[in-house]
């Protein structure tokens, strides 16, 4: 009988172990916490992570990564990690020790496109603290300083700007490295610029409505500059003109005009109201730029879109010197000479000058003589510069710079088609990327304006398809990337993972018939500028309900998620036939059976 | 007569005599070898030399050290006995004293000579020669000397890091070792030669002859300048000479050239040339214009004049204007001066100008001017400004000067240009005296009147009639123009280009009438109402209207004319202008700095391209200092890559690159800073727009 039970209970055994029964059921177990590296700077700080990964160990299922279901969030860094919006609550951050870093780089601001006839200006904001010694920022295209700024720091703690130029030589992405260091090497820091070169040029049409000398000139100025594709007409007569590229017909033909990024006009009082009809669709549904360049002082149909200004007429026996209100990026301080000017007594509202003439010596008043203000998404710069072609000399005045630069800014901030956004252009493989991505012609359309105001009815709508993947020169292979609606009318935004492999990559967004694109590049260790965030991120752990701690006090962290962790028990499936042992009571009934059959004398 | 001992005597001590120099030469070559070890670790090692040549300097420096050391070995056979003595104390003296009595065996008797002969045999057949001088420690010296030499030719030199074809190239490329140049200024200058080896840069006169003495590992060297190419002459073994003269900047670009047409990394040398500055010369007193009632007086003359190498000669020269209307008399002639040298370079004269001496009467002049020449031969002699002194005729008003002073008056006068100088009047008077005002106002209204007389003749002179006379200047004939009423009521002049340009012609001689009483205020108000006639005469129908005669028929077929009805638009085609051709050579260099710097290892053919860049960085403007400065570098660059030093040619390519960043930077426009986006352009319209609608 015994001999049997035991031989039962060994089959059994075995036929559970071939059948591998399969058990759910509520668990509970060590909670999982998520660990995010995010410093400010490109430094290692490995020991500092390893140091924080075995302090929860004990408690706690520690991964490196920021998942929804985690326990609890600890970021170790200085500053704000990005997609926090996917950070689990509750969230701790360990701050490292302030290691005061000597140099920082803290922002890069460089265009993210240019011309190739252009050269770059790279601004970097650069903090210190190392009074006394010298401050070397440099500008690298490979292995090659293309460009150096050395000064000597006066104060123990401060941030300056520097701008250093890059001039392309060739077209494509291209990665430039800057470097900021007090002296040594080993206080340096670097981060990288991303800057894609194209052979591209501002598609621009210079319409006179009759000939005049300050649109003359201009236009001559800005033609002789490569960066610009000049269109033009002058009406020198009744339905006579002087055409030179391919002008529109008439304004009130938008969509020939959607492909210019400006418009400069001479005597704009000489335009009728169906032409400034047209402009203002120009400026509402391209989001162009309309240059104006009065010659006199006259009344005419543009009142329509500067509204009723009242304007001030003067002249001057000598030149008087009119300087750029805001010295841009860059070192571009060219500036006219005029005689007779005129200039709004009051600006419009929001309305912004750009460059000014100084009035009277001893009152020292200052007049915008070229202003700017807004229509729509649309830009018009307005000149009361009357005859500062006259001194047009370049040893008198920068008349053709001051325009060519004026012309070209004015360019530029008309939107392109597709307007493609990522928060960094610079990125290690598999991290994720967040993109947006606007349509200008549904983002400008009627329907968009009518929603803005809540007017929109029923019927109005807007249709627009669009499409991205990620492609590469090096690779064949694309991959899509899902696009969604964001709220916005002509607004998308989407996430992606950085391809694994590292390299140069372009997203690629069509819409319709329109393609463009923006490069991004992958590499192991890519080097971002970034601003210490220390109070933010202690801010944002306290939102988050937890709480910042130093490194020294790294303990408190394990027992603060502890208690504030909702212990949880979740299912888990779990195979009780899969433990190896099981060989034991196995072999062990099977040895008792035999040694009990053994004794009886049975073989 | 010699015994068998004698001679056993004899060849033991030539044996020993022969050793001791074969063991002193091997330790002088042993020294050598070591020497030049030495010398290989410490100073081949980081240059690329001739292998051969390596092997040469070794055995000069073996044959030196044998010869060096052999000169203080042990030469006579007395040293030799003595030495051997030494080495073995038993002998006890027995062989120096038989080795005395070698050659002097009368000095003893016979027997006893024969004795102490006897002995010294029978000693020397007991020494052994390898005991007495061994061998082996020479041996080891001089072999482990050669294992030293060989490991430091062996080792890898610091030129390792350029690819093995480097090293080949550097025993097949020809190369420039030296160059001496010698700067002789041209010889008027008087100025020294001046004589300067392996320079970077070279600044001479213009007109200097530059003597070129090349060392090369070459053929044939070749010197190719801005003016072209030549050949130097080979002077010696590896020499090379030749002549130039410059006198533009430039370069001078030396290239080694083996016979199989191998070429070698150019040498560059930047040349910057100094024009010899024309003389200085000017009137100092009295350096104005004056004008005096009579002629009863004379003006005493200063005159300053200085030139940067030295002067050759200063005269005054004066021109008698006699005469009125279209008959003026003109005679020339010079007025002695009194010339004081401070120095070569400096000097100042004095002089007399009677006026009565001329003859002159009212209405007369004289102009007078200095003229300085220096010793450049051929050069032309400097006028300074001429003055004139005047003999005031009643009424009228002052010419203006008879030579043209500055460069912007050389160009035609226009109403812009007597708007400026009007402007300029102004600005100036409160530091000018009331009269010198009103001299220059008369001037303007001078010229004032030149441009209206431009535009009288312009309009077929029927203006003439209407303001012939001063006195009438100032106003149109009203008759006239009342009598061209008729005309604008039938529509035949509703060419306005044509009254506008008449009422910029009324506006000039309001605006003369107003210089002419030094009333420069009022005259820049009808100045500038006369230039926007002349714009609107020439902007709005651009078709002046005005009686042709007979002979003035206008031929149609020649001219750009037509039929209205048939006006079409005129379209010209868009063209792109053309790239700047420095901006683009420019742009070019600099790719190829970034091309050479951003190779994972410096290219064989590094050093030439580099030099080949230094060559065309100032072929876009040799005169530029900038880029005198990065052609410099470039060339520097080019001889640490030609070293072998990577990391000392990569820094000095950093800086010819920022450098030329800088250039770059004038010639090229920033680009525009990082656009808004889409959404906060819209928005800033929306709040524009919403700051203008009325509340609600």
């Amino acid at each position: 009988m015994i001999e049997r039970v035991l031989r039962l209970t060994a089959l059994l055994i075995g036929m559970l172990a071939f059948l591998d029964p399969a058990i759910t059921s509520d668990r509970a177990g060590k909670p999982e916490v998520a660990l995010v590296s995010s410093f400010s700077d490109a430094r290692g700080h490995d020991e500092l992570m390893i140091r924080t990964e075995r302090a929860l160990a004990k408690n706690f299922a520690v991964l490196r990564a920021p998942f929804a279901r985690a326990a609890a969030t600890v970021v170790v860094g200085d500053r704000l990690p990005s997609r926090t919006e996917t950070l689990a609550l509750p969230l701790f951050a360990v701050l490292p020790d302030q290691m005061d870093a000597v140099v920082r780089i803290e922002a890069v601001r460089a265009p993210r496109t240019s011309s190739s006839e252009s050269r770059l200006p790279i601004a970097v904001v650069v903090h210190t603290r190392a009074r006394g010694r010298v401050l070397t920022v440099t500008l690298r295209q490979g292995a090659l300083v293309v460009d150096r700024v050395v000064d000597t720091l006066t104060t123990t703690n401060s941030t300056r700007e520097v701008v250093l130029s890059y001039m392309p030589t060739a077209v494509g992405t291209t990665v430039l490295s800057v470097a900021a260091d007090v002296g040594d090497t080993l206080h340096m820091a670097t981060t990288n610029v991303v800057v894609d070169i194209r052979d591209t040029r501002w598609s621009v049409l210079a319409f006179d409505a009759r000939p005049s000398w300050t649109s003359t000139f201009v236009r001559r100025a800005i033609a002789r500059d490569r960066r610009f594709a000049v269109s033009s007409r002058v009406v020198t007569s009744r339905n006579i003109s002087t055409d030179a590229g391919n002008p529109p017909r008439a304004f009130d033909d938008v969509a020939a005009l959607l492909r210019f990024d400006a418009i400069v006009i001479g005597a704009p009082e000489s335009l009728s109201a169906r032409d400034i009809q047209g402009l203002e669709r120009y400026l509402r549904q391209r989001g162009g730029s309309v240059v104006l360049l009065f010659d006199h002082n006259a009344l005419g149909a543009y009142t329509t879109l500067l509204g009723n200004i009242e304007w001030s007429k003067s002249s001057s026996a000598t030149s008087l010197p009119v300087v750029r209100s805001r010295r841009t990026v860059g070192d571009d301080t060219s500036g006219l000479r005029v005689t007779e000017f005129m200039s709004p007594i009051q600006l419009p509202e929001r309305s912004r000058s750009i460059a000014d003439v100084r009035t009277g010596a001893d009152t020292g008043v200052l007049r915008a003589l070229v202003w700017r203000t807004a229509v729509g998404a649309g830009r018009i710069l307005v000149s009361g510069a009357l005859d500062a072609w006259r001194f047009r000399d370049p040893s008198v005045s920068g008349f053709d710079r001051f325009w060519q630069s004026v012309v070209a800014e004015a360019a530029d901030a008309s939107p392109s088609a597709i307007e493609i956004r990522t928060v960094t252009r610079s990125t290690t493989p598999n991290e994720w990327i967040d993109l947006s991505v606007t349509l200008r012609e549904a983002a400008l359309s009627d329907a968009a304006a009518l929603s803005h105001l809540a007017l929109m009815s029923a019927r109005a709508f807007v249709r627009a398809s669009v499409s991205a993947n990620i492609t590469s020169h090096a690779f064949s292979s694309r991959v899509a990337v899902r696009l969604w609606p964001d709220g916005s009318i002509g607004g998308f935004r989407g996430s992606f993972r950085a391809p694994s492999v590292v390299g140069h990559y372009y997203i690629a967004v069509t819409a319709g018939d329109m393609l463009d694109s923006v490069p991004i590049v992958v590499a192991s260790a890519p080097a971002v500028a970034s601003a210490e965030q220390r109070e933010l991120l202690r801010s944002m752990a306290i939102a988050g309900g937890g709480f910042a701690v130093d490194v020294s006090q790294l303990d408190s962290v394990s027992s603060a998620i502890l208690s504030a962790a909702v212990p949880t028990t979740r299912a888990a499936t779990w195979h009780p036939m899969r433990s190896a042992w099981w060989l034991v009571p196995f072999a062990l009934l099977l040895s008792a059976e035999w040694w009990l059959r053994r004794r009886r004398g049975l073989a | 007569m010699s015994s068998p001992d004698t001679t056993t005597l004899r060849v033991f001590l030539a044996r020993v005599q022969t050793r001791v120099a074969v063991r002193c030469a091997m330790q002088g070559a042993a020294a050598g070898f070591a020497f030049v070890g030495v010398l290989e670790l410490a100073v081949f090692r980081s240059h690329v030399i001739n292998i051969a040549l390596r092997v040469g300097i070794a055995l000069v420096c073996v044959v030196i050290g044998a010869l060096a050391r052999l000169a203080f070995v042990v030469r006579t056979r007395q040293e030799i006995a003595r030495m051997i003595e030494r080495a073995v104390p038993h002998c006890r003296n027995v062989l120096v004293t038989a080795e005395e009595l070698l050659d002097a065996s009368d000095r003893v008797k016979p027997n006893v000579s024969a004795l102490v002969q006897q002995h010294a045999a029978r000693i020397v057949n007991l020494l052994t020669l390898s005991e007495l001088l061994p061998m082996r420690p020479s041996l080891i010296a001089f072999g482990t000397a050669i294992v030293l030499w060989l490991t430091a030719v062996l080792l890898p030199s610091s030129v390792q890091e350029f690819p093995a074809a480097v090293r080949r190239s550097a025993v097949v490329t020809p190369s420039v070792r030296t160059v001496r140049v010698v700067i002789t200024p041209p010889a008027y200058s008087a100025l020294p030669p001046v004589s300067t080896r392996d320079p970077m840069r070279i600044d001479a006169l213009a007109g200097s002859t530059i003597a070129l003495t090349v060392s090369a590992d070459a053929d044939r060297v070749t010197v190719e300048t801005v003016r072209g190419m030549q050949t130097l002459v080979r002077g010696g073994l590896r020499e090379y000479t030749g002549n130039l003269v410059v006198d533009v900047d430039g370069f001078i670009a030396i290239e080694p050239t083996l016979a199989g047409d191998a070429r070698g990394v150019k040498r560059l040398i930047g040349v910057s040339v100094a024009p010899d500055r024309a003389p200085h010369v000017r009137v100092s007193a009295p350096g104005h214009d004056m004008r005096f009632p009579d002629a009863n007086r004379t003006l005493a003359l200063s005159v300053n004049a200085d030139d940067d190498l030295g002067l050759a000669s200063l005269r005054m020269r004066y021109t008698k204007v006699s005469g009125s209307g279209e008959r003026f008399t003109f005679t020339d002639g010079e007025i002695p001066l009194d010339v004081a040298r401070r120095d070569s370079r400096t000097w100042t004269a004095r002089g007399t100008l009677a006026l009565g001496a001329l003859g002159l009467s009212p209405g007369d002049m004289v102009v007078y001017r200095a003229i300085a020449a220096d010793r450049r031969p051929g050069a032309t002699p400097i006028e300074s400004d001429s003055y004139i002194a005047e003999i005031t005729a009643p009424g009228a008003v002052a010419a203006s000067g008879f030579a043209i002073d500055n460069d912007q008056d050389r160009y035609a006068l226009s109403e812009q240009m007597v708007i400026l100088k009007t402007q300029r009047l102004l600005a100036r008077r409160a530091t000018i005296s009331a009269e010198a005002f009103a001299a220059d106002a008369a001037d303007i209204a001078t010229e004032q009147r030149r441009v209206r007389a431009e535009f009288v003749f312009m309009m077929g002179g029927e203006m003439a009639e209407e303001i012939a006379s001063d006195a009438s200047m100032a106003e149109l004939d009203e008759t006239q123009e009342a009598e061209s009423e008729g005309d604008l009521a039938a529509g035949r002049m509703a060419n306005r280009g044509r009254i506008a340009l008449l009422r910029a012609i009324r506006s000039m001689s309001r605006a003369s009438t107003a210089l002419t009483t030094a009333d420069a205020t009022n005259a820049l108000g009808y100045e500038k109402d006369a230039l926007m006639q002349i714009e609107r005469a020439f902007s709005r129908t651009r078709i002046i209207l005005r009686a042709l005669t007979a002979r003035e028929r206008l031929d149609m077929t020649r001219r750009l004319t037509g039929v209205l009805t048939t006006v079409t638009r005129d379209v010209r085609q868009q063209r792109a202008p053309e790239p700047s051709a420095r901006v683009v050579a420019l742009r070019s260099a600099l790719a190829g700095i970034a091309g050479i710097a951003n190779a994972a290892t410096l290219a064989f053919d590094a050093a030439a391209r580099a030099s080949a860049l230094a060559q065309r960085v100032l072929q876009i403007d040799a005169s530029s200092k900038p880029l005198q400065e990065v052609a410099t570098r470039l060339t520097e660059a080019s001889n640490e890559i030609s070293r072998g030093r990577a990391t000392s040619a990569n820094a000095l390519l950093d800086s010819a690159a920022v450098g030329l960043g800088a250039v770059l930077r004038r010639d090229v426009f920033s680009a525009p800073s990082a656009p808004r986006s889409l959404q906060l352009h819209a928005l800033d319209g929306q709040l524009v727009e919403a700051r203008k609608r009325p509340p609600e």
